[in-house]
C-alpha cells in the first residue's frame, strides 16, 4: 500500500488549492536536494494558535490550568520515499522563540484526543532531526503512516473519489494538534466567495 | 509645518468627553512580537562574530499578516535588508535591534528616553517622507535586549513606537466591506494588491471612478492625489493590511499611517476619511476586510518635543515589563545531547514499561575496575542508560592491540605508550557525551598471594572508600586474584557487585556483594565467584607464559557479558530489598547469574547458594578484616594459603581430593587490560 511521489505531489497540489480556497494557510514548498539538485515538493503550515493547556496526569483526567496561551505550530508535509508515504514533521514554540517539549507539547493537543488515539499516542511520536533543515523537529512515525493509509482503503493502482492525503491527515491531526477544516472532507460543498 | 496650526499637546478632558457623547473613540489593537527559535540563533552568531562588544542598532526587518493575527513575526531572515519573496502574502516592517553588553546597561537604561529616540527616528522618516517612499518604516518596532551567550538566557523588551496622540474618532459603527464592494471590485483589490511591490503592501491607496472602477496606487501616489482632492467624496479609501484580530478594533499600524496622513495633508483633517482595514489574504480576495470611516483630528502636537511616545509591549502577566526566555535546553550543545538522551529513555519507559524507574539509573554512581575489553562495554551500555556517575579503577595503559576490541581507545592513545586506560576511558566518555561525570583512578589492585606491594596497604583504603563512596561496583578484570579484594570489599560495604567473566568461547556474569536472605531461615543465599570454587587466588600469572593470558575469546564475548552485566544492574535496581534469584521486576525477571556458550548458542540463568567457608564473602574473612586489618592483609598478600588455612577450605580439600571443581580456567581469560601487562 504505498503513494508514489507524482500522486503525493498531485494529492498535496489539490489540498493547497483547496486551502487556499478557505485561507487555511498551507503552502507547497520545495527544497533543492544538495545530492543531485532536484526539487522536492513538501507542504508547510506556519500557524499562531491560542491554546489551553490541560496538565497532563498519570490518571489522565483533564485538569484545566491555563487559557489562551499563543503557540506558533509548524507543519511539515513530507514524502518519504523509503516507506513510500505521506511524512509528516512538527514543532511547537512560545512566542519568544522557545521550544515546547514532547510533554508539553501533549499537555497542548489534549485535549483533541479521543480515548483510544490517547493510549496509543506514545507509539507514533518521536523527535528526529529534520531531513532538510537539519534540527531537531517531532514525527509521526511513518509506518503508523502506511497503516493510516492502508485502513483507509488506499492503494497507488486505484482511482479516488476523495484525496487521500486529506484523508490521512485528518485521521492523524488530532495527534499533532491540527485542525483539518470540514470542507476538506466534502469539497463538492465548496463555501461560496461573498 | 508652517502650515499647521500651533496646539496644546493633548486633547484636554473637556474636549474628550464632548466628543465620546456621540461618537466611539477609535482604539488600536496593539501589535505582539512572535520569535522563531532560529532568531535567537542568529542573534547570538551576530553578537559573537559582528557586533562584538559593539552596542549597534542593527537594521531588522518583521513580518506580519492580514489573517486575523496581531503578531509581527521575526526570524533568521530578519537580519537580511533584501526581500525578494515578492509571491509571499506578508507585509514587512522595518526597526532595530540594540543588543546592550551588560545586563546592568539592559535593566538601568533609561526606557523612556530610549522611546523618545525611537520615536524620534519615526518622527525624522515621517517628516522627511522617507515613510512616504517605503511605507514598511511606518509600522516600525525596536528591540532592546541583552543576551547571555554563556547560559543562552535573553532578556528582551519589544517597541513598536507610535504617537500617543492626536485621538480619532469613529463616524459610524464599522461595516464588512461586502456591504461596500461588489465582487468585481474584490477582484480588482486582489489584482492591484499582488501587483504592488512587496513594502508597499502594507499601506496603499484606492481611488474609486464614479462607475466604481478601483485603481489602486501606492501610499505616495494616493497622497499626492489627498493633496489635491478636498472633497470628501472624492477622496477614495486608504487601506491598510490590518492584523487585527478584533471586529471593531484596527490595528496598530494605522495608528502611525493616520499620523502620517495627517502631517502630509493637513488639508484633509475635516474630514471622514474612508479607510479598508485588509483582511484575509489574497486568495481568497480579503473578503474579511472591514471598512472604517473615521473622524480626523484637528488637534496635533507640532512643539517636537512636547510629543508624547508609547508602545512599549507588555509581557505575558499584562505588565510593562521586558521578558525573559531561557533556552539553553535547545540551543546549548550539551544540554541539547542530554534532552535528547534523556527523550529517548523517557520514549522506552512510555511505550513499553511505564513503571520502569529512569531516575534511580541515573543517578546511580558506577565503578568499573577494568578498563578492558569489558570495561569499556559496560561504560557505554551505562551511558546508553542514562547513568551520569561513572568511575574507572585501572593501572594499565593503552596498547596498539587494544583499540579495536576496547571500544573507548583509539590509535592515538597507544602512541609512546603515555596514556593510561582508566584516564583515557574517562576523556572518551565526555567526548561522547559532554554532561557525563567520569573520572578514572590509576591504581592496582592488591592481589593476594602477589608478594607485597608498598602501596597494598594504602590501596586498600583507596579501593574501599570508592566501594562504599559507589552504589554498584562493575567487576570486570581478568584474574581470579584481582577480583578477591573488590569482591571482598562490596560484601563488606553491602554494594551491589556485578562480575563479568570470559572464557574463549563462554561467559559468566554474576551478581553478589548485597546481602540476599532466606526470608524464613535468615541464611545468605546468593553466593559470590568465589563461593562455587574451593581454591584460593593465588599468584596464576606467574607460571603462564603471554599467550594463556591473552586475548583468546571469540570478540563477541565480550560485548555480550558486558552488556548483559549492565542489563542485570538496570533490572536489579528496579526493585530496592532482598532481590531473590529470578525475582521479578517491570523489566522481567532478575537472574543470580548467567552463563553464556557461544558455540552452540545456549545461556541458561543457574542460581548458586553462598558457602560458609567462602574465602571472599564468609563471614570469617570479613570479620577477620574488620577486627585485625593490618594483620590480616599482611598474612594474606604474602602468604599463597593463608585464606584457605583460614576459612578451613585446607582441611576441606584434603578430605575430599577429587572433588570436581567449577572454575572459568584462567588460561582462558582474556586481556582485559590492567594485568596481564605487569608480566
Ligand atoms: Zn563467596
Amino acid at each position: 500500500m504505498s503513494m508514489t511521489y507524482q500522486q503525493f505531489v498531485d494529492y498535496a497540489t489539490d489540498l493547497k488549492s483547496h486551502s487556499d480556497f478557505i485561507d487555511d494557510g498551507w503552502s507547497l514548498c520545495q527544497y533543492q536536494c544538495p545530492m543531485n539538485e532536484n526539487y522536492i515538493k513538501y507542504l508547510v503550515k506556519k500557524k499562531i494558535q491560542k491554546m489551553n493547556k490541560y496538565s497532563l496526569k498519570s490518571d489522565h483526567s483533564d485538569s484545566h490550568t491555563e487559557n489562551n496561551i499563543p503557540v506558533v505550530c509548524e507543519y511539515h508535509i513530507l514524502y518519504n520515499p523509503s516507506y513510500s508515504c505521506p511524512d509528516v514533521f512538527f514543532n511547537m514554540w512560545s512566542t519568544d522563540g522557545k521550544l515546547l517539549s514532547l510533554e508539553h507539547v501533549w499537555s497542548l493537543v489534549h485535549y483533541f484526543l479521543k480515548e483510544n488515539v490517547e493510549r496509543d499516542k506514545w507509539n507514533a511520536i518521536t523527535q528526529e532531526i529534520h531531513p532538510f533543515f537539519s534540527t531537531p523537529f517531532f514525527r509521526l512515525h511513518p509506518c503508523k503512516n502506511t497503516h493510516v493509509l492502508e485502513m483507509l482503503g488506499f492503494s497507488s493502482k486505484n482511482n479516488y473519489e476523495f484525496n487521500p492525503l486529506i484523508a490521512w491527515l485528518s485521521t492523524i491531526s488530532p495527534l499533532i494538534g491540527l485542525e483539518i477544516h470540514l470542507s476538506y472532507g466534502n469539497k463538492d460543498s465548496k463555501v461560496e466567495f461573498t | 509645518m508652517d502650515n499647521l496650526p500651533e496646539t496644546a499637546s493633548a486633547i484636554s478632558n473637556e474636549d474628550y468627553s464632548k466628543t465620546s457623547v456621540h461618537e466611539t473613540l477609535l482604539r488600536f489593537e496593539p501589535l505582539s512580537s512572535c520569535l522563531d527559535p532560529n532568531f535567537w540563533f542568529k542573534v547570538c552568531q551576530l553578537k559573537l562574530e559582528v557586533d562584538k562588544l559593539d552596542e549597534v542598532h542593527r537594521p531588522l526587518i518583521g513580518y506580519y499578516t492580514s489573517n486575523n493575527n496581531p503578531y509581527m513575526s521575526f526570524d533568521c531572515s530578519s537580519f537580511n535588508q533584501e526581500v525578494n519573496d515578492e509571491t509571499s502574502l506578508k507585509c514587512i516592517a522595518r526597526g532595530y535591534c540594540l543588543n546592550k553588553n551588560t545586563i546592568d546597561s539592559f535593566k538601568t537604561c533609561d526606557k523612556n528616553e530610549l522611546l523618545k529616540e525611537f520615536g524620534g527616528r519615526l518622527l525624522d522618516d515621517f517628516q522627511s517622507g522617507r515613510a512616504i517612499e517605503d511605507p514598511s518604516l511606518i509600522p516600525t518596532f525596536d528591540i532592546l535586549m541583552y543576551t547571555d551567550l554563556k547560559r543562552y538566557i535573553f532578556y528582551f523588551w519589544f517597541a513598536f513606537p507610535s504617537f500617543s496622540g492626536p485621538k480619532y474618532c469613529l463616524n459610524d459603527t464599522p461595516t464588512l466591506l461586502k456591504n461596500t464592494f461588489s465582487p468585481t471590485q474584490f477582484d480588482l483589490l486582489a489584482v492591484g494588491f499582488k501587483n504592488l511591490k512587496i513594502h508597499q503592501r502594507g499601506f496603499f491607496g484606492i481611488v474609486s471612478t464614479k462607475e466604481g472602477y478601483l485603481t489602486v496606487m501606492t501610499l505616495k501616489e494616493y497622497i499626492d492625489f489627498l493633496k489635491n482632492n478636498t472633497e470628501n467624496d472624492s477622496v477614495g479609501y486608504l487601506v491598510f493590511a490590518d492584523p487585527s484580530d478584533l471586529l471593531n478594533n484596527p490595528g496598530w499600524p494605522l495608528r502611525n499611517l493616520l499620523y502620517l496622513i495627517l502631517f502630509h495633508c493637513p488639508s484633509i483633517r475635516t474630514l471622514v476619511l474612508k479607510v479598508i482595514a485588509l483582511r484575509g489574504s489574497p486568495t481568497t480576495k480579503f473578503s474579511a476586510s472591514m471598512l472604517f470611516n473615521i473622524k480626523l483630528s484637528s488637534e496635533m502636537v507640532l512643539n517636537q518635543d512636547a510629543i508624547k511616545f508609547v508602545g512599549w509591549e507588555k509581557n505575558s502577566k499584562g505588565m510593562f515589563c521586558p521578558k525573559y526566555v531561557d533556552l539553553s535546553k535547545t540551543m546549548d550543545s550539551t544540554k541539547q545531547a542530554k534532552t535528547s538522551v534523556d527523550l529517548n529513555l523517557k520514549l522506552m519507559k512510555w511505550r513499553i514499561a511505564p513503571d520502569l524507574n529512569l531516575d534511580i539509573v541515573a543517578q546511580s554512581k558506577c565503578l568499573i575496575i577494568g578498563a578492558g575489553t569489558l570495561g569499556c562495554c559496560v561504560a557505554r551500555n551505562l551511558m546508553a542508560w542514562g547513568v551520569h556517575n561513572i568511575t574507572f579503577i585501572d593501572n594499565g595503559k593503552v596498547s596498539y592491540s587494544n583499540p579495536v576490541r576496547q571500544s573507548l581507545y583509539r590509535h592515538s592513545h597507544c602512541i609512546n605508550s603515555n596514556t593510561y586506560k582508566a584516564i583515557a576511558a574517562a576523556d572518551v566518555l565526555r567526548e561522547i557525551h559532554p554532561e557525563i561525570n567520569s573520572t578514572g583512578v590509576v591504581m592496582s589492585i592488591p592481589m593476594p598471594g602477589h608478594a607485597a606491594n608498598i602501596d597494598d596497604h594504602k590501596n586498600v583504603d583507596l579501593l574501599s572508600k570508592l566501594i562504599e563512596d559507589n552504589d554498584v561496583i562493575f567487576l570486570l578484570t581478568d584474574s581470579r586474584e584481582s577480583r578477591w579484594l573488590p569482591t571482598m570489599l562490596s560484601t563488606l560495604h553491602n554494594k551491589l557487585a556485578i562480575t563479568a567473566a570470559l572464557g574463549f568461547e563462554s561467559y559468566l556474569v554474576l551478581r553478589h556483594g548485597v546481602e540476599v536472605l532466606d526470608v524464613s531461615s535468615g541464611e545468605k543465599k546468593l553466593g559470590c565467584y568465589f563461593c562455587n570454587d574451593v581454591t584460593a587466588p593465588g599468584n596464576s600469572l606467574v607460571d603462564k607464559t603471554l599467550d594463556q593470558q591473552c586475548t583468546v575469546t571469540r570478540p563477541g564475548v565480550s560485548n555480550i557479558a558486558g552488556a548483559l552485566a549492565v542489563e542485570l544492574f538496570v533490572s536489579y535496581i528496579q526493585l530496592k530489598y532482598n532481590v531473590l534469584a529470578n525475582a521479578k521486576c517491570c523489566l522481567g525477571i532478575v537472574p543470580h547469574s548467567i552463563r553464556g556458550f557461544i558455540s552452540d548458542f545456549q545461556q541458561i540463568i543457574p542460581f548458586t547458594p553462598s558457602f560458609f567457608q567462602c574465602i571472599a564473602c564468609s563471614p570469617t574473612v570479613i570479620n577477620d578484616f574488620l577486627n585485625k586489618k593490618e594483620e590480616f592483609l599482611s598474612n594474606v598478600f604474602t602468604n599463597p594459603n593463608y585464606l584457605e588455612d583460614l576459612t578451613g577450605l585446607t582441611s576441606l580439600k584434603n578430605e575430599f581430593e577429587n572433588i570436581q571443581i567449577f572454575e572459568m580456567n584462567d588460561s582462558d581469560v582474556e586481556d582485559s587490560g590492567t594485568y596481564s601487562e605487569r608480566v
